[in-house]
């Protein structure tokens, strides 16, 4: 009786998901037909049909079709796309779902809206910055971004402030997703340093990352108070991120306060400063990257090579120098050996 | 003579629309590839006059795929077209310095697409 209670069971299982895959599919191919329709030969009638026929339990599989079209397109085509699922009823849907009970329809929703980047969404995707799930709090966060909607980003930034799970990358990934313009408020914020959003006393990752941001974006604008915060601050991960962003902006100014780092007693701060000596082309300080050669970090050591390789620095001759002569085991020639076999293997693969 | 144009893209949806738009703008002869594999030894029968290349194939992506095509005489002359990620900076001057004709970045439009490979196609 049990065998054949769990037989039928595995049975209706199989039989219903194989109905779910092929209704799947069937809207795939009807979706797929009608937007091609829609885009080339500029008739909106049938998406329109088939988008009034969906209902909310077919809403996940409209999204994860959608969205290819979404992340892909751009221009003439990207905004029929938008225009026509924001004309039907699934925007209502996507909103209404980003406060669902079932978290991949709510996360599929909160993607789905930063994808079509209406500012009609905007307040629900604020909303979802306060639910207790950090999935979906991220998520909202990316699709706030993702919209470009800068009124939003003080909001953003206070809610990212609050997150202590969140990595470096990932809080420089999410801002990243604003876009350049990004950089005139980011500026503002740093100006305002309220201990709110920006710390410089404490290692505080978003502060680093918005510092990370302007350098990646190089707004020179910023550099001035980037400047004043490494001479103020004393927490590595902020002086990191200060010492990288000068360096991608070129800022001389700062040249002293970034060679003061090649001494740090913290290695990922040497890395940097050894990336911003090259940056500003600072070929004084061959000597220091020499002696750094021999630094206790690895990654501080393949660093100063690579700066002295793209230096131009004659490495043959400094290999069979007196300095290094007999000392083939030690970290500075072992270095030396690896950057220019690794520059070499590089250069054949190119030819 | 009509041109022939192979698309080596993995997304169905994406591929088919670009055949479409190129057939709408009277390019016919497009035949979609999903992966390099199938595009390299499709090219041991036939040869296109352009080549659509997605940096991003599952297999042997786009790279190795230009790389192998313009490493052989036989098939070094098709010009090639490469599709890839904005932020890919790097991937871009790749292709070039590899000897890509042209590349379109992601998010791109379909119009502005066909009105590329037609000028290259002319």
């Amino acid at each position: 009786m049990l065998i054949t209670a769990l037989f039928c069971y595995i049975i209706a299982g199989k039989v219903l998901s194989g109905y779910r895959e092929a209704r799947k599919n069937k809207l795939y191919q009807n979706l797929e037909d009608a937007f091609l329709v829609m885009m080339v030969e500029n008739d909106p009638a049938p998406i329109k049909k088939i988008l009034d026929s969906i209902r909310s339990r077919d809403l996940e599989s409209f999204i994860e079709f959608v969205s290819v079209y979404l992340t892909n397109l751009k221009g003439d085509d990207f905004d029929k796309i938008v225009d026509v699922i924001y004309r039907s009823h699934l925007f209502k849907y996507l909103c209404d779902s980003t406060v669902s009970s079932d978290i991949d329809l709510k996360l599929y929703s909160i993607y789905c809206l930063g994808l079509i980047k209406k500012p009609a969404g905007i307040d629900n995707l604020l909303a979802a910055l306060d639910d207790p799930n950090i999935f979906v709090r991220m998520a909202a966060v990316a699709s706030i971004a993702q919209t470009g909607c800068l009124e939003a980003l003080e909001r953003v930034l206070e809610s990212l402030s609050k997150e202590k799970l969140v990595t470096s990358y990932k809080l420089s990934e999410m801002l990243w997703f604003f876009g350049e313009e990004i950089c005139p408020p980011l500026l503002a914020e740093l100006k305002k340093r309220d201990e709110k959003i920006i710390k410089i006393d404490e290692e505080d990752l978003l502060t680093a990352a918005v510092i990370d941001m302007l350098g990646h974006y190089k707004y020179f604008e910023a550099a001035e108070e980037i400047h004043s915060i490494l001479k103020e601050t004393r927490r590595n991960t902020i002086i990191k991120s200060c010492v990288d962003s000068l360096g991608k902006m070129v800022y001389s100014d700062a040249a002293d306060d970034i060679i003061r780092n090649l001494d740090s007693p913290d290695s990922e701060v040497r890395v940097s400063a050894v990336k911003a000596v090259l940056e500003l082309r600072a070929d004084d300080q061959t000597g220091k990257l020499k002696q750094m050669l021999n630094d206790l970090d690895w990654n501080v050591r393949y660093n100063a090579a690579l700066a002295l390789h793209e230096m131009n620095f004659d490495f043959p001759s400094y290999m069979f120098s007196p300095e290094l002569a007999g000392q083939e085991l030690s970290r500075a020639f072992r270095t030396i050996v690896h950057v220019l076999t690794e520059k070499s293997a590089a250069m054949q693969e190119n030819n | 003579m009509s041109k022939k144009v192979f698309v080596c893209e993995d997304e169905s949806a994406i591929a088919k629309l670009i055949k479409l738009r190129l057939g709408a703008d009277g390019i016919k002869d497009v035949t979609i590839f999903d992966n390099g594999e199938k595009l390299l030894a499709h090219f041991n029968t036939e040869l296109p006059d352009l080549l659509l290349l997605d940096v991003m194939i599952p297999g042997v992506d786009g790279i190795t795929v230009l790389k192998t095509i313009k490493g052989d005489e036989r098939t070094r002359g098709v010009k090639v077209v490469m599709l890839t990620a904005l932020s890919k900076e790097a991937d871009i001057v790749k292709c070039l310095d590899m000897g890509a004709d042209d590349y379109i970045t992601k998010p791109f439009s379909p119009a502005e697409l066909a009105s590329r490979v037609k000028k290259i196609l002319r």
